[in-house]
C-alpha cells in the first residue's frame, strides 16, 4: 500500500491520490488498489490517474496528505522503471528517503515476529497522513508540529 | 458468540440460540439478527433484517442491513434503508490563485482524472486544506459590488474516457491572487444502497 504523487516538470509535487477503491469484475468493492505492486510490476501510474500540469506520477510509501506538495521528487532507476527514491522539502532541504522508510518498516515487521506489525507511525495511512513540522520532518501525533 | 455461531452453522436443522451472549457482552441474538445494547439497555446497533414484521399474507418483510442509533437512543445515524456516500477515492492538489483585477474576474483551474470505473459523474467534494483563503468547502462565493463575484471556488465532476472521473476545481477572483497557492483535498463520493 502507498500513496501516489504527481509532479511537474521541475519535480515539484502538485497532487496526491491517497487511495482508490478496487472493484471486482462485478463492480463490487474488494479493497484498495495496491499502487506499489502495480508500479513494481511495470505499470504506469498514469493508467490510474492524470493531473493537469503534471509530467509524471510515482508511488511513495508514506501518506503525507497535502503536505506532500511542499516537496520535490527525486527519481532513480532505469529509463521506464524509475522510482521515487526521496522527497526533498523545497524550503528546508529535509530529505525523506525511501530506503530509510522501507528499512524502518522491515525492522518493525521483524520485531513483531508472528504478530501483525503496526507501522502507522512510520507511514501514516489513508485518511490519516503523517504530521510534519515546518521543515517537513515527522512529528508525533501527540506533539504540536 | 462462538457458541451461537457453532449452533447455527451445524449441518442439518439449526439449533435456535436466542438471547444475550456472554453475560455482560450486551450482544443479543434475535430472530431478526444481532443487536447490541448500551449500558442503559438501549438498542444501539442492529445487524440483520431491519424493520422486520409480518404482513397480512404472513410474509416476513424488512431489509437486511445495519442500523446504528446515537447514545440518546433517538437519533438514527445509519437507518439501514437510506443510501449513503462512500469515499471511492481521495487526494490533494495545489492550485495557484488567479491574476484578476477590479472589474475583471479571471480564474485558474486544476483537473485530476481518476480511473474510478464510474460511468456516471459522481458527486465530488473539494475543500481547502490551507487557510490562506476563507473557503472551507467549495462552492464558496464572496459578493463584490453591484452583485458581481469578487472571490469564489467551485468544483465539478464529469465522465471522461468512458469510465473515469474528472474532478475540476476553479478559483476565480476580481483581485490579484496570483501570489497565493492553496492546497485542496478532493473526495469522489459513491452513492450506495445499504
Amino acid at each position: 500500500m502507498a500513496m501516489l504523487l504527481a509532479y511537474d516538470v521541475n519535480g515539484n509535487v502538485i497532487a496526491t491520490l491517497d487511495y482508490l477503491v478496487h472493484r471486482d469484475d462485478q463492480g463490487r468493492v474488494i479493497g484498495l488498489v495496491d499502487f506499489d505492486t502495480y508500479e513494481q510490476a511495470g505499470g504506469e501510474m498514469t493508467d490510474v490517474w492524470t493531473v493537469e500540469g503534471a509530467t509524471g506520477s510515482k508511488v511513495w510509501p508514506e501518506w503525507l496528505g497535502s503536505r506532500a506538495q511542499e516537496f520535490q521528487v527525486e527519481l532513480d532507476g532505469e529509463p521506464g522503471h524509475k522510482r521515487a527514491v526521496a522527497l526533498v522539502h523545497r524550503e528546508s532541504g529535509e530529505r525523506r528517503e525511501r530506503i530509510a522508510i522501507e528499512a524502518a518498516i522491515a525492522e518493525r515487521i521483524a520485531a513483531a515476529g508472528d504478530q501483525p506489525a503496526d507501522i502507522r507511525d512510520i507511514v501514516g495511512g489513508p485518511g490519516r497522513p503523517l504530521r510534519l513540522n515546518d521543515e517537513g520532518r515527522t512529528v508525533s501525533r501527540r506533539a504540536r508540529p | 458468540v462462538v457458541l451461537a455461531v457453532e449452533a447455527t452453522l451445524t449441518k442439518g436443522a439449526p439449533t435456535l440460540v436466542y438471547g444475550q451472549l456472554g453475560g455482560n457482552s450486551r450482544v443479543h441474538v434475535a430472530s431478526d439478527g444481532v443487536h447490541v445494547t448500551d449500558e442503559a439497555g438501549t438498542d444501539r446497533v442492529h445487524i440483520g433484517r431491519i424493520g422486520e414484521s409480518v404482513n397480512a399474507e404472513g410474509t416476513i418483510t424488512g431489509e437486511y442491513g445495519l442500523r446504528v442509533v446515537s447514545s440518546d437512543g433517538s437519533t438514527v445515524i445509519i437507518d439501514g434503508t437510506s443510501d449513503m456516500y462512500r469515499i471511492a477515492a481521495t487526494g490533494t492538489f495545489t492550485l495557484v490563485g488567479p491574476a484578476g483585477s477590479s472589474g475583471n474576474c479571471v480564474n485558474t483551474t486544476m483537473t485530476v482524472v481518476v480511473a474510478t470505473d464510474f460511468t456516471y459523474p459522481p458527486h465530488v467534494e473539494v475543500s481547502v486544506e490551507t487557510a490562506t483563503n476563507q473557503a472551507a468547502v467549495t462552492p464558496y462565493w464572496s459578493a463584490g459590488l453591484n452583485g458581481t463575484i469578487s472571490l469564489g471556488f467551485t468544483s465539478s465532476s464529469r465522465v471522461v474516457n468512458t469510465d473515469e472521473t474528472e474532478i475540476r476545481a476553479t478559483w476565480f477572483a476580481q483581485s490579484d491572487q496570483s501570489a497565493l497557492t492553496d492546497t485542496f483535498r478532493y473526495r469522489v463520493l459513491e452513492q450506495t444502497a445499504i
